[in-house]
């Protein structure tokens, strides 16, 4: 039947396609051994108004798994397990074609997770350069973070570690860590994103350090292994004005900005023993925040509500029986009290940079859209004006295996 | 039933989330009850006209409500819908490759390759395309829904307050376009024949609990899409549903994060079936608009008048979205609602009826 | 006076001897064929189906012969039925039981003693069927082509004088297989017959399983030289009469216009809906089982002598990915199998495009550490990865192939090790990547897991292609040609059963036993677009339950 007929000179003609393409060449392929995968990237400021990328690329040879590394030919053992590669250009994405005169393979940012800017570079505004991420196709929004170094991004990429090989990936597995503390705060770019697109909130993200290594002795005795003279660290969180760089957040501040965002995960918490001497530890489990305003008499009001915190007593300094209830309830008082002296420390701070990290103005527009509509104009005046109270409530559902602690004998 | 559901779910798929949140914001979700509630009326309209004459086209019969010369004329104009639709879902489909997946391969590639499969398809006949799509139809929704589960983790549900910050006439506005892409389900005019007698009449329910399906999926979409990306990105992106399937993310299992391309199938499977269903009707119509006995022959010509068009029609990608936000719906909408009830209602004046022995399915 | 009568006897039979011979010899002078000439005649059916025996013994003995002339084994033998009557035996030596035909046939008619003399010509006939030989079977002749068709098939034809008619027996003695396990599809559990070259033994075993006096069976015999018997079988009242009357139209558009049908496959392809597909359009089986299951459920089997293999029309596609210990074993476990198998199918198919894909065009999809493994993997091999993968495969496809064709345990030994340690070997030498040898050993594994062994065929065919679309567009390109091939299937019939049948339109009730099985006491209906009657397996009531009580 003539339709048959037609119907296999179209197979014909995507054969002739399929011949053809594979003779030309095919547009989009790319060799996955010709490739470099970046791991980080950050960027800094440059002499006359240009931006420095630096691009931290693993070798992949160094990471063969098995007995890959002995058979395939060309692997050197030796080889360092990753290279920066540094270029400068007037924006972010001629930079990367910069690259270009350095590294031998095309560089690929689909493996990307971390987005280092330097402080110098994020106090003249990061707007341009996150448009680039944001438009590319190959970085992926969820699975990168955002990040401020007050180090040189150089020095910081370039610090060795035993475990981890490449330091980007040092750093990610820190952020992954993020449960064990509230000492610092993770962004991701899409979460970046969205707080500086939202009215009445300004975006925050993580802060990650080069400190010296207090592990590492005075004197280098060992020549084999020896400690190295820097380490990373990620503490606190940077806060920013629009898309500038505002000022840094302590660790204690960074805790109360989690616990107003609603992003706690974990964490300790030290409060003054209930017997009167020592201290009691609490490890946080969860925790709720909430954000809510009011009007009263022409004043702004914001209330942060903390609840549902359920926490863990995990050390005490001295001796506290725990078969009494009303000794739980004091530390849970003092807990709420600590959390609410938290949330203060970071609201006071967010006021005084004028970076309404914390959403305040974000709930207003979402529970008083009417008056919001007014304010919203002068909201960076407004803000340092709004009164920020805090309320928690805790429990402490755990205390591990005991009830007492150690018993001394008297 | 399962190809209405298709039809528009294809297209709509990619661009709607975006369009609605520009007008409607965080109340995007408002708009789309709004938008199906309409598209459940231009449905119905189509369905009933459909019945009226089961056994022929609109092309068929067109003439002979409205008088040979506006019949003829109102017939050339659902030719070229169907058609206009095809190669608009061309388009698209081979923007959104380039975007993400194929960026230096020419569009042209893209395009031969999808048509080049439409045209087999039409070659085995409407029935094959049937089970095709039974086959891939569900999987699609399916992993639609799978997108969104994965997601409702990010979903912060403040971002969908205030509502109603700026007043409902957003919300109408957004509601707009998918209304007309609900209108789609109006290819049943073409299709009403084939369709088997004993099923003829239950085709009204069968049409709304499309519109009904649809309705759910879309408003899945556009609520994980405002959800996670707040109502402002959520407006800026090019392919929202895109970003979706990117933004899933297991932690605990990372082998899954960046599996977007395995949703690829399912948007190429639809979109296939969404080309190859407004290409059958558009070249049936035109043949019977030209009196031929089958239609078979138009089936290759056609197919490279569509493609060239695809190519030609649009300058670049913004071009196309923002036709498609602002002219596209109208225009269709044209031709779904407006034509189709009148029609309809000219018929019922006219008391017109079909032919003794024509009705019923073959 | 026993001595007079004795040489009265011997007179009289030498007389009927020597008018024999002479008869003979004048038939065979009459005959104007030369033996050269003999030698280069070919006969058809056609013809020796229209031409009627003759009356005269010794002309049929000599058309016989001159058919014969050459056939080995090919003997008349000729006796005298209780001595005095003339008669004739044709028979070939190496088809029939000789003992059979000395005891039931030669015995009782040469030693034929009743008190009645016996008649020649009129009614001598009906005393040799009824009264004489005892065989269980005899029928009668009134051509030379039937009377050909009958000693070909290791019959015995018995010639009489004056008599048009011949009386033809089965008497088959030639060695056949004895029944043993199915070689090609064997199971844990369940029957372990299987059929044989033997026809009549595998109609048998069909019977065997599905007493009913409504199995019915249609005979044909295909091929113009080899004659080959084929039985259709099916069962009344459930079979669709059109799936039957279409593919009876099919199999007498072959009969005689092929010269020989020696196996199943040949059926297969001659009367496929879409002959020019690569998929399989008949269900091909070694187990009677199988075959009777199939016929419960409406279709139709046809079973050819000297194959083991029978055919099964129409049938799904799902059918391909059912083996008959599903059936058997615990439907949990079968369903789980099955859902292996589906998964299976996908890797064997796009196994390797997908690799290529993925690491050519979307590294992206790929997690860091994964990824690393495959660029250490991939250093210093030459090609690129779609050559690679293509290289390997074939590779993989030329060990297996000659691991058929050695003796078999020579064979197995070289397929695996062969390919362990060629791969293990080309990866030392940097042709290629490990990953890339892992990636074909799965995909041959899961090609393995397919039951069907024709479908098996298929994936590694449509393997190729789809790598090469795989390296050229990418996962795209893979997706065009799986979507190319599901379009293919859509379109696909067996009989007019359309491929795809369980799956679209969908008849929640077919998918009972498609991907998953339910127990028997739910599987209540037949397939749908089977049979469109008849639809009632079983009362719906069997789901076993405790005997209600207080």
């Amino acid at each position: 039947m003539a339709g048959n007929r037609i119907a296999r000179f179209c197979l014909f003609i995507i054969a002739l396609l399929v011949i053809g393409g594979s003779m030309g060449g095919c547009w989009d392929k790319r060799e996955a051994e010709d490739m470099g995968y970046v791991r980080a990237t950050a960027l800094n400021s440059a002499p006359s108004g240009k931006v420095l990328l630096l691009a931290q690329v693993p070798n992949p040879a160094t990471f063969a798994g098995g007995g890959m590394a002995a058979i395939t030919p060309g692997a050197s053992q030796d080889a360092k397990a990753y290279r920066n590669f540094e270029a400068e250009g007037s924006t972010v994405f001629e930079a990367i074609r910069q690259l270009a005169i350095q590294a031998p393979r095309r560089l690929f940012w689909a493996q990307n997770t971390l987005i280092i800017f330097s402080e110098g570079l994020a106090r003249q505004g990061i707007e341009g350069h996150l448009d680039f991420f944001e438009r590319s196709v190959e970085i992926r929004r969820r699975l990168n973070h955002v990040l401020v170094t007050p180090n040189d991004p150089r020095v910081l990429l370039d610090v060795p570690a035993p475990h981890e090989t490449v330091p980007g990936g040092r750093i990610e597995r820190i952020i992954m860590q993020e449960q064990q503390t509230s000492r610092f705060a993770v962004v991701s770019l899409s979460a970046f994103l969205r707080m500086l697109a939202t009215e009445g909130q300004d975006a925050y993200c993580g802060v990650v350090r080069a400190q010296k290594n207090p592990a590492r002795p005075a004197l280098v005795q060992q020549v084999n292994a020896p400690e190295p003279a820097l380490t990373i660290e990620m503490s606190g969180a940077a806060a920013f004005r629009g898309t500038r760089f505002a000022g840094y957040l302590t660790e204690r501040e960074t805790q109360g900005l989690l616990w107003a965002r609603n992003e706690i995960r974990g964490g300790p918490v030290t409060v003054p023993s209930p017997s009167g001497t020592g201290r009691v530890t609490l490890d946080i489990l969860r925790g709720k925040g909430r954000i809510i305003p009011a009007i009263q008499d022409g004043r702004l009001l914001a209330t942060v509500e903390i609840t549902d915190v359920v926490a863990e007593l995990v050390q005490s300094e001295a001796p506290l029986d725990l078969t009494r209830s009303e000794v739980l309830r004091t530390l849970e008082h003092a807990l709420a009290r600590e959390i609410e002296r938290e949330v203060i420390a970071a609201a006071n701070k967010s006021q005084a940079l004028g970076a309404d990290v914390l959403g305040v103005g974000a709930a207003f527009h979402r529970k008083l859209p009417r008056e919001w509509r007014e304010i919203k104009e002068n909201w960076p005046e407004i803000f340092p004006t709004v009164e920020i109270t805090a309320s928690a409530e805790a429990t402490i559902r755990r205390m591990g295996f005991t009830l007492k602690g150690i018993t001394i004998k008297d | 039933m399962n190809y209405a559901i298709s039809i528009v779910l294809a297209t709509a798929i990619l661009f709607v989330p975006s369009i609605t949140a520009e007008h409607a914001r965080q109340d995007a979700w408002l708009s789309l009850p709004l938008a199906s509630a309409f598209g459940a009326l231009v449905t119905y309209i189509a369905v009933r006209l459909a019945l009226r004459f089961p056994g022929e086209t609109v092309v068929q019969y067109t003439p002979r409500v409205l008088g040979p010369v506006i019949g003829k004329l109102v017939g050339f104009i659902y030719v070229y819908y169907y058609l206009f639709v095809a190669y608009f879902v061309q388009r698209e489909f081979s923007e959104l490759m380039n975007a993400a997946y194929l960026e230096r391969t020419p569009m042209i590639v893209i395009i031969i390759v999808l048509t080049a499969l439409a045209v087999y398809l039409l070659y085995q006949g409407l029935e094959v395309l049937c089970r095709v799509n039974t086959v891939v139809l569900w999987s699609m929704i399916g992993a639609i829904f799978l997108i969104v589960m994965f997601g409702i983790k990010e979903v912060r549900l403040e971002e969908f307050l205030p509502v109603l910050d700026n007043g409902p006439g957003p919300v109408i506005l957004g509601a707009v376009a998918p209304g007309s892409w609900f209108g789609e389900t109006t290819v049943i005019l073409m299709l009403m024949p084939f369709i088997l007698a004993t099923d003829q009449p239950r085709m009204v329910k069968f049409n709304l609990l499309a519109v009904l399906i649809l309705f759910l999926v879309l408003q899945m979409i556009v609520v994980a899409a405002v959800g996670q990306f707040g109502a402002e990105q959520a407006a800026t992106k090019l392919f929202p549903t895109l970003a979706l399937a990117r933004h899933v993310d297991i932690p605990e299992l990372p082998i899954f994060s960046r599996q977007d391309a395995v949703f690829m199938v399912f948007w190429v499977a639809g979109m296939l079936f969404k080309l190859t269903t407004f290409f059958y009707a558009g070249t049936l119509a035109l043949a019977q608009w030209l009196n031929l006995k089958d239609y078979r022959p138009l089936i290759l010509p056609l197919a490279v008048v569509i493609t060239a068009l695809s190519f030609h029609a649009w300058i670049d990608i913004a071009e196309l979205k923002s036709f498609s936000g602002e002219v596209f719906p109208f225009a269709i909408s044209f031709v779904q609602f407006f034509l189709t009830g009148l029609i309809l209602a000219v018929a019922v004046f006219r008391g017109i009826r079909p032919q003794p022995g024509k009705g019923g399915g073959t | 006076m026993p001595k007079r009568k004795r040489r009265l006897v011997t007179r009289r039979l030498s007389e009927i001897l020597r008018e024999a011979q002479q008869k003979r010899n004048a038939a065979e002078d009459e005959s104007t064929v030369s033996a050269d000439e003999a030698v280069n005649e070919t006969y058809h059916y056609d013809q020796l189906d229209q031409m009627p025996l003759s009356a005269s013994l010794a002309q049929n003995i000599a058309v016989l012969k001159r058919v014969f002339v050459d056939s080995p084994g090919f003997n008349v033998r000729e006796f005298l039925i209780a001595g005095k009557i003339p008669a004739a035996a044709a028979f070939v030596e190496g088809m029939v039981d000789t003992l059979l035909v000395s005891a039931n046939i030669l015995r009782p008619l040469m030693h034929y003693t009743r008190d009645e003399p016996v008649p020649q010509g009129k009614g001598l006939l009906e005393i040799v069927q009824f009264a004489g030989i005892t065989t269980a079977a005899v029928r009668t002749r009134d051509t030379i082509g039937e009377i050909v068709r009958d000693v070909l098939e290791g019959g015995v034809v018995l010639l009489l004088d004056q008599e048009s008619r011949a009386l033809s027996t089965e008497v088959a003695g030639f060695q056949t297989r004895s029944i043993e396990e199915p070689v090609s599809e064997s199971v844990v559990r369940g029957p372990r017959e299987g059929f044989t070259e033997s026809l009549a033994d595998g109609l048998s075993l069909v019977q065997r399983r599905l007493k009913s006096p409504n199995l019915a069976v249609e005979n044909h015999f295909l091929g113009r030289e080899t004659h080959t018997q084929v039985s259709v079988l099916y069962i009344k009242g459930l079979v669709n009469p059109e799936h039957l009357a279409e593919l009876n139209r099919r199999l007498k558009r072959i009969s005689n216009n092929i010269d020989g049908v020696l196996e199943s496959s040949y059926l297969e392809e001659m009367i496929a809906d879409q002959p020019l597909s690569p998929f399989p359009q008949a269900l091909n089986t070694e187990r009677p089982d199988r075959v009777a299951a199939a016929l419960l459920e409406g279709r139709i089997a046809i079973l050819l002598e000297n194959t083991p293999f029978a055919l099964v029309v129409p049938f799904e596609f799902q059918a391909l990915m059912h083996a008959s210990e599903d059936y058997y074993q615990n439907y949990w476990f079968a369903t789980a199998i099955r859902i292996l198998r589906y998964v299976s199918l996908i890797i064997a198919l796009i196994g390797p495009a997908v690799y290529v894909a993925i690491t050519t065009f979307h590294q992206e999809m790929l997690p860091e550490a994964l990824l690393f493994q495959v660029v250490a993997a991939r250093q210093g091999v030459p090609f690129p990865a779609v050559i690679e993968m293509l290289l390997i495969d074939y590779a993989f496809e030329l060990l297996r192939e000659a691991g058929i064709r050695l003796p078999r345990p020579v064979g197995q030994a070289v397929s695996i090790i062969g390919a362990l340690v060629i791969g293990q070997a080309a990866i030392q030498a940097g042709l290629t990547s490990p990953l890339a040898v892992i990636i074909v050993a799965i995909t041959g594994i899961a090609s393995f897991v397919v039951p069907a062994f024709s479908m098996a065929f298929t994936l590694r065919l449509i393997r190729f292609p789809l790598t090469i679309l795989g390296g050229i567009l990418g996962l795209y390109g893979v997706i065009a040609g799986v979507l190319a091939i599901v379009i293919h299937m859509a379109g696909l019939r067996t009989l007019g059963l359309p491929y795809f049948g369980g799956f679209a339109p969908q008849h929640v009730s077919d998918l009972k036993d498609s991907i998953v099985r339910f127990p028997w006491w739910a599987m209540r209906g037949r397939p749908h677009e089977l049979s469109k009657r008849n639809q009632q397996r079983q009362t719906p009531d069997l789901k076993p339950r405790p005997e209600g009580g207080r």
